[in-house]
């Protein structure tokens, strides 16, 4: 998530593959130990309240239960097969993230912009970082997701709904680290670059287009990677919270309501996937954009 | 794609005054927002009707009908983010009371339909017994009825931003009885007409139950209505339709009714119209999961609440004077509210002007 | 900061007339607020409004001039200015245009309901940020640094744990909270979960990276030295690890609050600032929510900047 973009990254090692296997699958050793204990706890707890759950003993319960603390393997199967079939119908979760996917990449580009200009004031003018660096910081700590709610409806007295109301809320919480990250790339070119871009007479436009940009690149991706986890967070946030038609945050609302705790989890992956995915999508620019630059 | 619906959005606008002054009504239906209080489900069957039978087009409307998120109704009306909505009396009133302009134009629900559920087991007979118990209620704006309740019996609770030492301990949890009742708290809010029968599919056969109804405790406070802005009543001339802002909400309150009277009387062919538009909210619970079965009772239960009080005397949508002083009085000496609204809270003529009625 | 930002001084004024600027500009704020307050609302807002802008304007010629030069004064005015100045101006605007507090309190009814409300909110912030965030994160980082020991005794769990580690950070927390919640129940021990969860990835991604930064000739002069592998770890290693861990904790303080605030709008046994938030936004009560959000961000800076300086001075000891 954070990662300091100096650190120096050792290029070789033998594949991650056969250790990972191999957590996966105590993970999945100790996965249904802990889903009989903790469903057969729930379980007996409504067998003791008197509920007439269609089984007797709580052992028996704990993988039919219709509110499982942790889904059995069949329910995980169902639940996945509910909501992933047909993947692009309204209602079925892959076209859903697709949807809150969307919304998180037009944040992420907001925010990229509103960050590089923000990055670029705060190293041009002393007065202007005097003024506002600290309540940028202090911006941070403000819950803004507990504003989106009013966020998103003065948004919609001027007309602005459906999709831009979430991508602007994703935007807000992910300026920040583009923004922190562009203010240091901008100044990283060392004294020794500058002075070689003066000697040239470059004007400071030049400076800034043919040196500085350029170095920034890479703190730009990396705070693009913090961001983009943000934004996600962002924009379901924004989806349960406003009128929304689409995307997993939706979904996560409804079925919340609809006391449905195996779409959940299935919810849950997806989204998790979602992230995965996005910090790929960067990862992969990432690779493009450095290839292409033309060597330093 | 977008920037084109947004202009021809704009030439429709520009285009409509001219055809309306032409033939009295808009030649194009004018598009209004009607913001429910919840997903979709049977609870607002009658509009979901209206639109299906075409009763809002023959009114020259084109309604879109927005769930909600976890905002309020009133915070997206009064903002204008829609038009018109519904909610509940007490969040209407309360919201008010804090100077956003809100009016109550038409009165769906006449009678209450708020519950709170116990198991027998736990022997809570009367509401002077929930001190010191958990009680489970929803955030935003629906808690107002249970707070009314245990105020009527001199309990406090947590919600209050001014009690530290609250003798009711209030649970706040997203709406799914499952999560909290029975283990995490003694008494949990339902409505007769969705988590009740969500309470019984957990495996609770009514029997089990004792289901505390807030109207048996004097707590009648009324629920769903509709409800526009100050602002949008007041406009000549209604998103240049041509038409006031009156007039728009009078049609609608009457094509609203004309769907809500055929969706209680034909309550299966109700139940098919709103089952598509269903995502997975329209579920029960457990063994009574399935949607149809549990949208059918819904659509029953609604029906209850409807056809009561001045329905019954032809006058549905009716704001029944007396039940409106009750709520106030009672708003009042809870402290809910701090003096009576002002008297353009409620405004009769535009459900006048859509029945014909006095 | 650096020196290039300094040719940015376009105007001749010395730096002197930066207080005076700034005090006319706050007083004339204030003073619009002051004539607003008597009567309701007037008929013609932008008058009102365009007399905000000017006095923002002579506000932020008074901050540029007061941000000159190198003193304690030029390091704090401009941003203590800029803050006073923005909740003034909110006040006249909120007041010229009449919004009502069910939809944006004014900053002094924000104040007054602070006030009125102080000790449930302090009941609050000690759920949120002690029970939840607090010890959330110090679970986390304790955690955190334990499974980053291991992976880097341990190579085969490096290359097992870590990819995972990596790929769970960018999980995003909301999509965890409903589930968290139902299994861990409603109460404060749930959002301590989530909170620890969030901060336990960056904690162990960055301290296997930072325990792996020590430099091969630090650890070669180690090895000549025939020093103990313990005493390696805790000559070389260690040190050199901390800045990166620090890294991760500053990020985790602030993301440690909020991710508390947004786990209690999933369910909460009624208390927490999130929950309250969620409470008032229902029944209009905004001015509470915004007593709620200056409490949360006090606490959240408060937090950064203790970690900020507890990096400060440990730093500076290695």
């Amino acid at each position: 998530m954070t990662t300091l973009p100096s650190s120096p990254r050792p290029a070789r090692r033998p594949s991650n593959l056969l250790p990972m296997l191999g957590v996966a699958l105590a993970a999945l050793l100790l996965y249904w130990p802990l889903m009989l204990w903790a469903n057969s706890g729930q379980a007996a707890r409504s067998l003791a309240s008197g509920a007439d759950l269609g089984c007797s003993t709580a052992l028996a319960c704990a993988t039919q239960l219709r509110n499982p603390v942790i889904p059995a393997p069949g329910q995980f199967a169902s639940g996945f097969r509910n909501l992933s079939v047909p993947p692009l119908a309204p209602t079925s979760a892959p076209y859903n993230a697709l949807v809150t996917g969307g919304e998180t990449l037009l944040g992420l580009a907001l925010a990229s912009v509103f960050g590089l200009v923000l990055a670029t004031l705060l190293v041009r003018s002393r007065s202007f970082e005097r003024a506002t660096l600290p309540w940028l910081v202090a911006s941070q700590t403000v819950p803004i997701v507990a504003l989106a709610p009013m966020l998103a409806v003065l948004l919609g007295q001027y007309g602005v709904q459906g999709f831009v109301p979430k991508a602007i809320i994703a935007a807000y919480i992910a300026f920040f680290p583009i923004a922190i990250g562009m203010a240091q790339g901008l100044r990283s070119p060392d004294p020794l670059q500058l002075d070689l871009m003066r000697t040239y007479r470059a004007s400071p436009a030049q400076v800034f287009g043919l040196l500085r940009i350029p170095a920034s690149l890479p703190y730009l991706f990396t705070s693009l990677k913090v961001a983009a986890t943000a934004a996600l967070v962002g924009s379901i946030v924004a989806e349960i919270s406003t009128i929304s038609f689409s995307g997993l945050g939706k979904m996560l609302a409804e079925n919340s309501r609809a006391s449905d705790t195996v779409a959940l989890w299935v919810i849950m992956i997806y989204g998790a996937a979602l992230g995965i995915v996005l910090v790929a999508i960067i990862g992969g620019l990432e690779r493009l954009v450095t290839r292409w630059r033309p060597p330093a | 794609m977008k920037k084109f619906a947004l202009l021809s959005a704009l030439l429709g606008l520009a285009i409509l005054p001219t055809a309306a002054a032409q033939s009295g009504t808009p030649a194009k239906p004018v598009q209004v927002r009607l913001q429910l209080k919840w997903f979709p489900q049977a609870q607002f069957a009658g509009f979901f009707v209206a639109q299906a039978k075409g009763y809002f087009k023959a009114e020259g409307l084109d309604v879109q009908l927005l769930p909600i998120g976890d905002q309020s109704p009133i915070q997206t009306v009064s903002t204008g983010a829609a038009d018109f909505g519904t909610t509940w009396i007490t969040d209407l009133l309360t919201a008010r009371q804090q100077g956003l302009p809100v009016v109550h134009i038409a009165q769906l629900f006449q009678k209450s339909g708020f519950t709170l559920v116990s198991l027998k087991s736990s022997n809570l007979i009367k509401p002077a017994d929930f001190k010191g118990k958990r009680v489970g209620v929803w955030p935003s704006g629906n808690e107002y009825p249970a707070i009314a309740l245990m105020k009527k019996y001199g309990l406090t609770t947590s919600l209050d931003s001014t009690v530290s030492n609250p003798s009711v301990q209030a649970v706040t949890y997203p709406f799914d009885p499952s999560i909290v009742f029975p283990d995490k708290v003694d008494l949990v809010s339902a409505m007769t007409y969705n988590e009740v029968d969500q309470i019984v599919g957990l495996g609770y056969s009514m029997d089990k139950l004792r289901i505390f109804k807030a109207s048996d405790y004097g707590i009648n406070l009324l629920e769903d209505l509709m409800f526009t802005s100050q602002k949008v009543l007041d406009d000549k001339n209604f998103k240049n339709s041509g038409l006031s802002g009156r007039e728009i909400a009078a049609r609608l309150v009457r094509a609203s009714l004309k769907g809500w009277n055929y969706a209680v009387k034909n309550q299966a062919e109700a139940v098919n119209i709103v089952l598509p538009l269903c995502g997975n909210t329209c579920k029960g619970s457990g063994t009574r999961a399935d949607a149809k079965g549990h949208q059918t009772w819904q659509m029953a239960e609604i029906a209850k609440l409807y056809n009561s009080g001045p329905t019954l005397k032809g006058r549905a949508g009716y704001l029944d004077p007396a039940v409106y002083k009750s709520n106030v009085t009672l708003l009042k000496s809870l402290g809910i509210l701090k003096a009576d609204p002002a008297a353009g809270a409620v405004d009769y003529t535009v459900w006048q002007a859509a029945t014909g009625k006095k | 900061m650096t020196q290039d930002s300094v040719q940015v001084t376009a105007l001749p004024v010395r730096s002197g007339f930066g207080l005076p600027l700034l005090l006319l500009a706050a007083l004339g704020l204030l003073g619009l607020s002051f004539l607003l307050a008597g009567q309701p609302a007037p008929a013609v807002a932008w008058p009102w409004l365009l007399s905000v802008v000017a006095l923002l304007v002579v506000g932020a010629v008074g901050i540029r001039q007061s941000a000159q030069g190198e003193n304690r004064t030029a390091r704090i005015l401009p941003a203590a200015a800029t803050l006073i100045l923005a909740v003034l101006a909110a006040e006249a605007v909120l007041r010229a245009y009449a919004i009502p507090t069910g939809l944006i309190p004014t900053p002094s009814k924000v104040a007054q309901s602070l006030w009125a409300a102080r000790t449930v909110l302090l009941q609050d912030a000690y759920y949120t940020f002690v029970l939840e965030a607090l010890l959330g994160f110090v679970i986390g980082t304790l955690a955190g640094l334990a499974l980053a020991l291991l992976a880097v005794r341990f190579r085969i769990l490096e290359r097992g744990v870590l990819p995972y580690a990596a790929l769970l950070s960018s999980v995003p927390i909301v999509a965890l909270a409903p589930v968290v919640i139902k299994a861990a129940g409603l109460g404060w021990p749930s959002k301590t979960i989530i909170v620890a969860i969030t901060v336990l990835f960056p904690v162990v991604i960055n301290a296997v990276r930072g325990l792996q930064s020590a430099q091969p000739m630090h650890l070669d002069l180690m090895h000549s030295y025939a020093a103990s592998p313990a005493q390696t770890f805790r000559e070389v290693r260690w040190p050199s690890a901390l800045p990166f861990i620090f890294t991760a904790l500053r990020v985790s303080s602030t993301l440690a609050l909020i991710n508390a605030i947004v786990a209690e709008f999933f369910g909460t046994e009624g208390h927490g600032l999130g929950f309250r938030i969620q409470i008032e936004v229902g029944r209009f009560g905004l001015d509470i929510v915004w007593a709620a959000i200056v409490v949360a961000s006090v606490i959240g800076i408060s937090f950064y900047l203790l970690i900020s300086a507890l990096e400060r001075y440990v730093l500076r000891r290695n």
